[in-house]
């Protein structure tokens, strides 16, 4: 195992090293058409448009079991590295500056933030498996309203099993009045996202608050909860990351389609005037 | 404690189809049917029992077909109709809902439909051309929009087009580009595409003439083509020679310049139209060079006789030190124009060279006066034939190209100036007079009269009649507007010429002189001659009659008309003393003001004198880069470059090639002119 996450990383530095050197060969190569005084904007506007279509086959490649046209992971790398040129090879059209007509800002900053799009997922992709990683378990998304519901259903049973047994109300306060309204909500993926689980740690706390005021066997049931909301914080990770990072291609895919159109626009436009 | 989430057990998990299109609605509530919609988004769960038994072929009974994550075969088994056995599961039917992926793919259609309306929408609404436009223009293209309304059309044939048809168009790039190029060169050139499109505005004939002044490389001229490097090659001229190879080096191609080649529109209203880099300025030159400072040739020196004005400094060196007369009494810069002017006559040399009782020309043409016309002594039988006080014993220069113009006499004056006398002298007219029969002298005679008698009609005519021999005689070589000029300058004498033609014509007996002070003209009956005394400097008949001297000393070698050699020698002699400042034996026409003579004959140079005068005591020095020379054919020793090198110094905006230089060999708002465009270079 050791040895393979040691052969990505050295195929990763590999690749990367490669989209430096392309990247400043491209950059050396079209940046001698200006002292000739020819003009790079054609040839760099083709090669851009097919590469554009090149990566948005990514997407019908997913969706096409046959012809095998390589590994899905082989059309990513490709995806990742051919993307991260055309940005470069973006801002060599451009000429490094931006553009002053309406249809021309239009197209810049579709184009720019689907470059954009396309880094900022690939940034998640490549930071947030390692925090479900950290989380410990796997869940799929789909199931994850399921758990929750069962969390609070467990909690549920849990109460009412000491409210049976016992009068003191300390735990039974505590759940009615904070640790419920905590599991029957949706989770904060914005906080959970930029800061971290603190609600369920300052629950957790809460309950070991409790402890002074408990019996012995009510101490067991309150640990159980003391479990179920670090299993319900788990589930909540899980949603929010695995909702990013299926999130970011809501933003990703569409403009790629709408920079397809501007793009064909565009070179109407060019060839006609 | 970690409580294990999920059971990943397939026998004990549900199947999950994130890749269908609908979900159960009850998913967000965490309690999903287990079977789920059907593909068209309805909820299913009527229809499904627990299981659905199939039929074993082999025993020909019905089995239960239970999922494992629903409990197994169950005991009971089906019934004897096939049908489950166990009561249809509780679930409340729910409104199903899309799965993620599905949602994604309707936004990604709707963004996609919705570009595609949004720019169709543009397209046929009135903010079409504003919206498409990649920017507004530069301000010396703004008068290009009508009524600050885009007017694409000026400029692009698909301007006035639609989106149907810009498509075909797109397919024909090349013709419309070609429409395009014709637009800039109509309004910017006033020559033919050719020249306007060849490298510097010159076709390869001029190019070759001045490749050596220029360096530049041709493909059609093989002796420009080799690079010479004036200076260590450095890093940029390392990245220019690997630009050259890596497309094959361009300038080889047909040579034609496009105007959007280095004028690039669209790029909003502060930004320049050109701005061109040193590398680019070397990429057509064979010889290449790091900078100004750094292998940039030095400046050559001028001769005087470059100079409009021969104007000898060094001779005038001991007056302006003696009247401490600075550079500036002479010479002044002006906003408008790169070069330092030369002040009028009047406000720079008249304070010494003043013309009173004595002028400038030493003293000779104040003093005496010019003979324009005047009648040849010709004796004949009958003495009321020619006037009998007609004494002269040569003709001026005026009478020679008017009569080599008259039909009756062109034969005549041919022949004088043809012929030899006894001592082998040409044109002597006394000789050829008396070698004539008394026949062929009343003709020239006659010919004189009709030709003064002609010159003093009315303005009009005489002015028809005098542009008409003029041209005859000397069309070939003089322009016409010259001698529009000196037609008008000869009749202006008015009523003197028409006394003078009586005179001639034997009409008036009265022995009158008489000095026309306002206009010049002199009426000698003494002499039989109508002559003219200059009034001021910049007189219009003399300034006339050199010009033409100067056209037809430049066709010294092509003239093989004795006549005119005549009256160019005639009039060279006459204004010798006037070509001493205004060189009229170098160029035709003759530039009385330095202003008009360019010191850049190609034009691509491009110097102020405001500004670098402005910019300190040292340069507001004149004689800090003009300095006098030893050499007799230079009043100024060349201008060195370390004159300049402080302020041009390496990597500074003045560096660029044309800070100094110019493209176009030609003035951009003269030909703007044309079509009311105020341009701005």
């Amino acid at each position: 195992m050791a040895k393979s996450i040691s052969e990505l990383s050295a195929r990763r530095a590999r690749l990367q090293m490669s989209l430096v050197i392309a990247g400043l060969l491209a950059l050396l190569y079209f940046s001698t058409y200006d002292p000739l005084l020819l003009a790079n904007n054609y040839d760099t506007g083709w090669i851009l448009f097919g590469l554009f279509v090149l990566l948005a086959t990514y997407n019908a490649r997913k969706k096409l079991p046959y012809p095998p046209l390589f590994k899905s992971s082989t059309w990513l790398q490709f995806h990742i590295y051919a993307g991260s040129f055309s940005g470069l090879l973006f801002l060599i059209h451009t000429g490094f500056s931006f553009p002053t007509g309406g249809f021309d800002n239009v197209l810049y900053w579709n184009v720019f933030a689907l470059i954009l799009s396309g880094f900022v997922g690939l940034l998640l992709s490549r930071t947030l498996p390692k925090r479900l990683t950290d989380i410990g378990q796997e869940v799929i998304y789909e199931r994850i309203p399921q758990f929750r519901l069962q969390c609070l259903e467990e909690a549920d049973q849990l109460v009412l099993s000491i409210t049976e047994q016992y009068s003191n109300r300390a735990i039974q306060d505590y759940y009615r009045a904070t640790l419920r309204r905590y599991l029957s909500q949706s989770p904060n993926c914005f906080e959970l996202f930029f800061s971290s689980d603190r609600q369920s740690q300052v629950i957790v706390q809460d309950i070991s608050n409790l402890f002074r005021y408990l019996r012995k066997e009510e101490i067991v049931v309150a640990k159980q909860l003391q479990d179920i909301v670090n299993l319900r914080a788990d589930l909540d990770n899980h949603y929010c990351y695995q909702h990013v990072l299926k999130a970011w291609l809501f933003l990703h895919i569409p403009l790629t389609f709408s920079v397809l159109v501007l793009l064909a626009l565009h070179i109407v436009l060019v060839y006609a005037f | 404690m970690k409580i294990p989430i999920q059971n990943i057990d397939f026998r004990k998990s549900t199947y999950e189809r994130p890749n269908q299109k609908w979900v159960c609605g009850w998913v967000s509530e965490g309690k999903p049917c287990p079977h789920g919609p059907n593909g068209k988004g309805k909820c299913a769960i009527e229809d499904h029992s627990t299981c659905t038994p199939y039929k074993d072929q082999t025993t020909g009974r019905f089995c239960c077909n239970r999922p494992t994550v629903f409990g197994g075969e169950c005991e009971e088994g089906p019934r004897p109709d096939g049908s489950c056995c166990r009561p249809k599961a509780v679930y409340y039917p729910c409104q199903p809902r899309l799965s993620l992926r599905a949602k994604r793919y309707r936004i990604t259609w709707f963004v996609f439909i919705l570009m595609f309306v949004i720019m169709t929408v543009l397209l046929a609404s009135s903010v079409k051309w504003s919206f498409f436009s990649p920017g507004p223009l530069n301000p010396a293209h703004a008068a290009l929009n009508n009524n600050s309304q885009l007017n694409c059309a000026t400029c692009h044939v698909a301007g006035d087009m639609s989106l149907a048809q810009w498509i075909p168009l797109a397919f024909k790039q090349t013709e419309h580009q070609q429409e395009t190029r014709t637009q800039c060169i109509s309004c910017h050139f006033d020559k033919d595409e050719v020249t306007a499109l060849s490298p510097h505005n010159m076709t390869s004939l001029v190019k070759v003439e001045t490749d050596e002044t220029l360096g530049l490389k041709d493909a059609s001229n093989k002796q420009g083509n080799e690079v010479q490097d004036l200076t260590p090659e450095s890093n940029a001229m390392t990245f220019l020679k690997a630009s050259d190879w890596l497309h094959n080096e361009p300038w080889k191609q047909p040579t034609k310049m496009d105007c959007v080649n280095c004028h690039k529109e669209h790029h909003g209203h502060n930004s320049a139209a050109l701005s061109m880099t040193n590398l680019q300025c070397q990429s057509c030159h064979t010889e290449r060079f790091n900078g100004f400072v750094d292998g940039h040739p030095e400046f050559g020196g001028k001769s005087s006789a470059d100079q409009a004005l021969l104007f000898n400094h060094k001779g005038h060196k001991k007056y302006f030190e003696e009247k401490q007369l600075p550079c500036l009494q002479c010479h002044a810069s002006q906003d408008s124009s790169p070069k330092m002017s030369l002040l009028s006559f009047e406000q720079s040399c008249q304070g010494c060279h003043h013309q009173g009782s004595t002028d400038h020309h030493d003293d000779g043409l104040k003093k005496d006066t010019l003979a324009v016309f005047d009648l040849p002594y010709i004796s004949f039988d009958d003495e009321d034939a020619w006037p009998e006080y007609a004494v002269a014993s040569e003709l001026s220069a005026v009478m020679i190209a008017l009569l080599a113009g008259h039909e009756a006499s062109q034969d005549y004056v041919h022949t004088i100036y043809l012929s030899e006398d006894d001592d082998g002298a040409e044109g002597d007219l006394e000789y050829w007079l008396d070698e004539q029969e008394e026949e062929d002298k009343l003709a020239f005679a006659s010919a004189i009269k009709d030709i003064m008698a002609s010159m003093s009609q009315p303005k009009a005519n005489a002015l028809k009649t005098t542009q008409t021999l003029l041209t005859r005689s000397m069309g070939d070589y003089v322009p016409k507007s010259v001698i529009e000029d000196l037609s008008e300058t000869l009749v202006s004498s008015g009523a003197l010429l028409s006394i003078f033609s009586q005179y001639v014509g034997g009409d008036f007996e009265a022995d009158i002189n008489y000095e026309d002070s306002f206009s010049g003209w002199i009426l000698n009956s003494e002499e039989f001659s109508l002559n003219y005394r200059a009034i001021l400097h910049g007189d219009p008949l003399l300034a006339s009659l050199m010009q033409t001297s100067a056209f037809l000393n430049q066709h010294t070698d092509d003239i093989d008309q004795p006549e005119i050699i005549a009256i160019a020698d005639s009039l060279n002699d006459t204004f010798k003393s006037c070509s001493a400042c205004h060189n009229s034996e170098v160029r035709a026409p003759i530039n009385w003001s330095s202003d008009t003579i360019s010191r850049d004959p190609m034009g691509f140079g491009r110097f102020s004198h405001e500004t670098h005068v402005s910019t300190g005591e040292k340069l507001a020095q004149c004689t800090h880069c003009h300095i006098q020379s030893d050499d007799k054919n230079h009043d100024f020793s060349a201008i060195e470059k370390s004159n300049c090198t402080s302020c041009h110094a390496p990597k500074t905006q003045l560096d660029q090639c044309t800070t100094c230089h110019q493209y176009h060999n030609f003035n951009f708002s003269i030909m703007s002119s044309k079509v009311g465009i105020k341009a701005t270079q």
